[in-house]
């Protein structure tokens, strides 16, 4: 059932994508660059706006095809997956790991204010949106392929600084490999429990088992860094 | 060695306008920025780093106007210690200071030199995050100085702010050894003794506009100041010949001289 799935909703996934990131580049750019808070702020109401619409969508679903698009919803690794969106997710991935780590040094500087950044040699604009982009199509293409995966991609970064430490160059691909590695993870862990009536949804067991894992990290760093 | 030219840049942002007229900073002098909060300090030093462009007018580096410049290529003539520095990653002590030569080339004697000359390098190994306010002050100025080369344009906005007498001491010296060597320094300060000590020149702007410029035996004086800030001045007489120390007992009008 994988591959009708994923070739009925990934197009249109990766549409509604790029549009919600269109959206928020546009709020999210103050005098010709892009302010983070307002990045994160916009990302947030604009994806609570995707989320109604999403219900929406699915409530305007026959009651026959509502179990799919829960399905996505929830996240999975695709059986069969869709080649266009594979294609598209491991140009991204691959593209955008090499890039950052090229950049490491950039990356490693626009953690300065952002004058500070600047003034050092950072093209603070150009990178950010570059990244931005570059970040977005990743995200886009990998949520076609496998829907909402929560947490992997916050933990990821903070399991890999701690084996490679914080310089960019090697953090970006340590947080290729952790990432790849924790949603292995997270697929065995959810193959092997069993509910009675069958497997955990792969987003339900990233989300707890994620959510649980970032609130100790926050616990464990708040006060400590960045202060 | 590097000129750097303001040519009547204006900019206005909001309700404040600085219009500070010509002004070129003498290479191989430092140049003391006076003036009180919000009167344009911090503005004029942004404008000199390229990261505001002027309205009209403009700031020119060796005849380029600053702001045109790519980011590597400002940061190969101007290196900048801004008010509040901000680090937002777990980096050591060396790393910060090696941000300094990201887009110059790697110089790790560089890095371990400029470490020293601010009295940091037996913490260069410790978390940046460990340390105390004036420490990680401290820090942005060896990495400035790591970035800057000979000749170049230094930019120090309130360097000397929360750090204690002797630090502030070797930040002097490492300033002073840098215009020697013909740097064009503009410095930034509340501070009238950190003043005194190193003002080749002083920059005085109120309201966004430049009230004095000129040299410093000649603006740095019980005489000269209180019209300029506003502020008595009590000065004594030290190593090097004055101390000038706000006296914030007695409030004066200011006037243009």
């Amino acid at each position: 059932m994988a591959a009708p799935v994923g070739a009925a909703l990934g197009v249109p996934a990766l549409i509604g994508a790029v549009t919600a990131l269109g959206v928020v580049l546009l709020l999210a750019r103050r005098g010709g660059s892009i302010d983070p808070v307002t990045l994160i702020l916009s990302g947030v109401i604009v994806g609570a706006i995707a989320s109604a619409l999403s219900t929406v969508a699915e409530s305007l679903l026959p009651p026959e095809r509502r179990g799919l698009l829960a399905g996505w919803l929830f996240g999975r690794i695709p059986d069969v997956p869709d080649p266009g969106a594979l294609t598209a997710c491991a140009i991204a991935a691959c593209g955008l790991t090499a890039l950052a780590a090229t950049w490491g040094s950039r990356l490693d500087a626009a953690a300065l204010s952002d004058d500070e950044a600047r003034s050092v040699g950072v093209p603070l604009a150009p990178m950010r949106t570059a990244m931005f982009l570059g970040c977005g199509v990743a995200t886009a293409a990998s949520v076609a392929l496998c829907g909402p995966i929560a947490f992997i991609g916050l933990l990821a970064p903070h399991c890999a600084r701690a084996l490679v430490g914080p310089r960019n160059r090697m953090l970006v691909v340590g947080s290729a490999v952790a990432g790849a590695g924790l949603l292995i993870g997270a697929d065995a862990l959810r193959q092997w429990i069993d509910i009675g009536g069958g497997r955990l949804p792969l987003g339900a067991v990233t989300a707890v088992a994620g959510g649980v894992a970032f609130l100790v990290l926050l616990r464990k760093t708040t006060g400590a860094w960045p202060r | 060695m590097t000129t750097l030219d303001f040519q009547s840049p204006t900019l206005r942002r909001g309700t404040f306008q600085l219009a500070v007229g010509a002004v070129a900073p003498s290479p191989g002098r430092i140049t003391v920025l006076l003036g009180p909060n919000g009167g344009g300090k911090t503005t004029a030093l942004r404008l000199a780093a390229g990261l505001l462009t002027p309205d009209t007018g403009s700031v020119l580096i060796d005849g380029e106007p600053v702001h045109a410049l790519s980011a590597p290529q400002r940061a190969a003539r101007i290196a900048l210690v801004t008010q509040r520095p901000d680090v937002g990653a777990p980096f050591s002590v060396r790393e910060v200071a090696a941000l300094g030569r990201i887009a110059r080339p790697a110089d790790a004697q560089r890095v371990e030199r400029a470490l020293q000359r601010v009295g940091l390098a037996a913490l260069a190994d410790r978390p940046y995050h460990s340390l105390s306010g004036g420490q990680q002050q401290r820090v942005a100025v060896a990495r400035a100085l790591a970035q800057h080369e000979p000749g170049g344009v230094l930019l120090l906005d309130e360097a000397f702010a929360a750090v204690d007498p002797p630090e502030a001491a070797a930040i002097v010296r490492a300033v002073r050894e840098e215009a020697a060597a013909g740097a064009t320094v503009l410095a930034a300060t509340h501070d009238m003794a950190v003043a005194s000590a190193i003002a080749d020149d002083v920059w005085c702007i109120v309201a966004g506009q430049t009230r004095a410029f000129g040299p410093a035996s000649d603006l740095l004086t019980a005489g000269a100041l209180p019209a300029l800030l506003g502020v008595a001045i009590a000065e004594a007489h030290g190593a090097n010949g004055r101390i000038a120390v706000a006296d914030y007992r007695a409030i004066l009008p200011t006037q243009a001289l």
